[in-house]
């Protein structure tokens, strides 16, 4: 059993990735009880939001929080991904 | 032969993976950017340390110059790490801080796509992967 209490949760019920993104717009998510589809694709049915974060940072207490609690834990951002400034620029 | 789908309209190409514990009970699934111009594959540093990763386990510590400076970071061997529907066991990864506003987790480099052979289709966004027997 384990001591830690479970990290709050933002949203006690199951919610689409669709519907995560709208209700937390360029946030970082944490979720649990994720139902993959498969294992090579980013597409799930429904996860429980524990936590949600404006920096990527701020959200590794309520990720480790949760690994008392849950075998996987993701954290993901529901906004545009800018990615890697391009090595090559024209001026 | 596995596939692996991403958004073909994104400005990246961006693919799920996932990263193991020590002792692979726990694990993160992760958000990726496949890279074919990155050596190692990049996995940043609160990942790991959630999973109960430690530098101190790291093997080499490393540094990367940009144009913003110069930044530490360190090599370490996770104990399972799985991305386009293949994995690795003892799979080193280059644990490394990525700006802020990049918004992901990681980059696929080559150290791990060497390890197959790949083929993108930037119009349909799918990556086919076949993994070569050693």
């Amino acid at each position: 059993m384990n001591a830690n209490p479970a990290p709050a949760s933002s949203v006690n019920h199951r919610l689409t990735w669709d519907e995560i993104c709208k209700r937390f717009p360029d946030e970082w998510v944490v979720l649990v009880e994720t139902s993959w589809e498969n294992d090579t694709d980013f597409d799930f049915g429904t996860a429980v939001v524990l936590a949600h974060h404006k920096q990527r940072k701020t959200a590794s207490p309520d990720v480790k929080a949760a690994f008392g609690h849950y075998d996987e834990v993701g954290c993901f951002w529901t906004g545009e991904v800018r990615g890697p400034i391009p090595r090559f620029s024209i001026p | 032969m596995k596939t692996a789908r991403f958004d073909p309209k994104g400005d990246l190409i961006i693919v799920e993976g996932r990263v193991w514990g020590p002792g692979e009970r726990q694990r993160r699934p992760l958000r990726l950017v496949l890279d074919t111009g990155a050596a190692e594959t990049i996995v940043i540093p609160e990942v790991l340390d959630e999973l109960g990763y430690n530098p101190r386990q790291g093997e080499v510590i490393t540094v990367i110059r940009s144009a913003v400076g110069r930044e530490e970071g360190y090599l370490i061997r996770v104990a399972r790490f799985a991305c386009l529907g293949h994995q690795s066991n003892e799979f080193r990864v280059h644990a490394h801080d990525l700006p802020e506003g990049w918004n992901i987790e990681g980059l696929i480099g080559l150290s791990f796509l060497r390890l197959f052979n790949y083929e993108v289709r930037s119009l349909e966004g799918r990556v086919l992967i076949e993994r070569v027997a050693p």
